[in-house]
């Protein structure tokens, strides 16, 4: 009875175990697919390779902080070890999952390879910098150079672009230079009445000693 | 024949070793001030005799020998305010926010929505909680040389560095014959005391608060009380605090006639009122200037109406948070807070809202000694250190004690040379070591506060 079922279950067992296979195999990513696994975000600059060391971390922290208090633009970086080809595509993905400036009015993401150049990464229903302003942003990129100071001249081009455009005059507003000019003369006034009262009593003082 | 009232002063000082006037032969109280033995030590002597002589350049050469210590200290603080006050990459500093983007609205240039009110207009002050006069001077600034760093913040360096040559001029004038030294110790501890330095490197009211008060108070006790007030009054067109400092000489003057106060001169307290008055049309009358030049309201009264109403609403009750701090919590440094600081492989800036804790530490001794020396001896020096700090912290004590005014560690600032002048007559009263120990303290507390440690 116990053989028989024995020889009854692993078919059964078999049919279960090839069943998860397949379940297995359907679900899951294809190689393409696992790629654009985006770590979690870590601040403006997200960098889960730790290519920045702590104090260069804290810097462009800092640097892109003040970039989005001023400007109400989100200027975010990411350091990743993967082909120039597949940034683009990992750059969206990121910015989606991210949120990136989602609270604020705009945003840019600029993702920086360990090999070859950064690429700039907008929002498509409001793009925050035109064509040459991206390109000038990539531009700034130095791939040969070491990973903090290509960090810095890609924020910074990005920085300058952002503040620039968020840079605007106020509308005018009405001054009294007429009256101005009225309460300045009193007050002139009084400065020359004061002058001569003090003057008028240290000779005095002078006169007595 | 009438009494002055502030004989006490005169005859105070007509005792002193050195006073060439006899005691009791004081002079007419509103000029007492002038006429003690040390009102002029701090003005250029006068030419006789050989020195008639000299020609100009060996006038002015002799002149600079005679005040080479002072010359050196102020090119020295004049270096330090200087140094790479222009080094931070645009960053607005502590305060900065506020003024120098009012500065920039109110010079007309483009500018980040930024600690600004959505109302804001070009050529109009949009922080009007404050008089616009330092702002204007800013705004002045970056119209002439451009919305850079140096432009907001090369007024506070010449102010700053004006502020450490007044604190020794102030302690010249009250401090008689033989008050070089003491003045070149009150005019060193400010020279390397951080809240000073650091006040003096950026683009805020308090060091054109600071300076105009210090200038006002030392042409008030060389005797020129009237121009004073003036300058008393444009003070309070930096900063509404500026009527503290002329509550400190007032202070000072009753302290110094405290024993005859029975017997009135009638003429010299009048001439106190018309001081007041004139310091009152000034202020008016200036505020009025500047409030048809840079803001929206026609009147003095309006705009007055609204600062009153906003510092009214400024206040939190509870504990201090983020960077309040109360002011007993300032004699511990303990509301000290980073202005800015940037720690990066290649530079290293902090500029710390702090005071020099061997200055905070050793200043309630130097002041107990100065209410001590004021008490017994009226010593001028020693008085006006107690007046200036009762005037200028008592009032913001209250404020928070009594209304929950928020309060910052740098309302201090305006105390500092009180600290100053009553270290100063502390140390003359120790033995030499300990006053050069102390120095030395000064300097280490300084180098660990300097705005750019590392470079």
């Amino acid at each position: 009875m116990r053989t028989t079922a024995r020889r009854t279950a692993l078919p059964h067992r078999t049919q279960r175990t090839g069943l998860a296979v397949l379940i297995l195999l359907l679900f899951s990513p294809p190689r393409a697919a696992r790629a654009l696994d985006v770590p979690n975000i870590d601040g403006h600059m997200t960098d889960p390779g730790q290519t920045l060391g702590k104090g260069d971390k804290t810097a462009i922290e800092d640097k892109l902080g003040k970039v989005q208090q001023d400007t109400r633009v989100d200027v975010a970086g990411w350091i990743l070890d993967v082909p120039e080809s597949s940034l683009d595509k990992l750059g969206r993905e990121a910015f989606k999952r991210w949120h990136i400036g989602g609270d604020w009015d705009n945003a840019v993401l600029f993702v920086i390879p360990r090999v070859g150049r950064a690429h700039v990464i907008l929002d498509d229903s409001k793009r925050e910098l035109t064509v040459p302003e991206v390109e000038r942003v990539v531009g700034a990129d130095k791939p040969g150079a070491p990973m903090p100071q290509r960090v810095d001249l890609v924020a910074d081009a990005a920085a300058e672009i952002v503040r620039a455009k968020a840079l605007r005059a106020r509308p005018n507003g009405v001054s009294d230079l007429g009256r101005g000019r009225r309460f300045l003369l009193a007050f002139a006034v009084v400065a020359l009445l004061a002058v001569g009262l003090s003057y008028r009593a240290k000779r005095k003082e002078r006169a007595s000693t | 024949m009438e009494e002055a009232p502030f004989a006490a002063a005169a005859h105070t000082l007509a005792d002193a070793p050195d006073a060439k006037t006899p005691p009791l032969a004081a002079p007419p109280a509103e000029t007492l001030l002038a006429d003690t033995p040390g009102a002029t030590q701090g003005t250029t002597p006068p030419l006789t005799g050989a020195a008639a002589r000299e020609s100009r350049p060996a006038h002015w050469l002799r002149l600079f020998l005679d005040r080479g210590a002072i010359f050196a200290l102020i090119t020295v603080a004049a270096g330090l305010r200087a140094f790479r006050v222009g080094d931070c990459g645009g960053t607005l500093i502590g305060d900065e926010v506020w003024y120098v983007q009012a500065a920039r609205v109110i010079a007309g240039v483009p500018v980040l929505m930024h600690h600004l009110p959505a109302e804001a207009k070009s050529h109009l002050d949009p922080n009007s909680e404050h008089a616009p006069l330092a702002k204007a001077i800013i705004a002045a600034m970056i119209e002439r040389m451009g919305d850079r760093e140096i432009a907001w913040r090369i007024p506070s360096v010449i102010l700053g560095t004006l502020g450490v040559w007044l604190i020794y001029q102030i302690a010249m004038a009250l401090g008689g014959k033989g008050a070089e030294r003491p003045a070149l110790y009150a005019a060193f501890i400010v020279t390397f005391e951080n809240l000073f330095l650091v006040h003096g490197r950026i683009a805020t009211l308090d060091i054109y608060l600071m300076t105009t008060l210090l200038l006002a108070t030392w042409v008030y006790v060389l005797g020129y009380l009237e121009v004073a007030a003036v300058l008393f009054a444009v003070s309070c067109l930096c900063k509404a605090n500026g009527v503290l400092g002329l509550g400190a000489v007032l202070l000072y003057e009753a302290l110094m006639a405290r024993d005859r106060w029975r017997h009135p001169n009638f003429r010299a307290i009048g001439r106190r009122a018309v001081v007041l008055g004139i310091f009152v049309a000034a202020f008016l009358l200036g505020l009025g200037a500047l409030d048809c030049f840079f803001t929206e309201y026609r009147s003095p009264f309006a705009h007055l109406a609204h600062m009153r109403q906003y510092h009214q609403g400024f206040k939190h009750v509870g504990k201090p948070s983020g960077f309040e701090s109360t002011p007993l919590d300032w004699w511990l440094n303990a509301g000290a807070f980073d202005y800015y600081s940037l720690w990066s492989p290649k530079k290293n800036l902090l500029y710390k809202a702090a005071i020099n804790f061997y200055v905070l530490a050793a200043a309630p001794l130097a002041l107990a000694f100065a209410v001590r020396k004021a008490w017994n001896e009226r010593s001028p020096l020693a008085t006006f250190a107690v007046a200036s700090l009762f005037a200028n912290f008592a009032p913001i004590f209250v404020a928070w004690a009594v209304f929950s005014r928020t309060s910052y560690i740098y309302y201090m600032l305006p105390i500092v040379p009180a600290f100053a002048w009553a270290l100063a007559v502390a140390a003359y009263a120790v033995p030499r070591s300990m006053r050069w120990a102390f120095a030395a303290m000064v300097l280490y507390a300084f180098a660990f506060s300097f705005p750019v440690r590392l470079f």
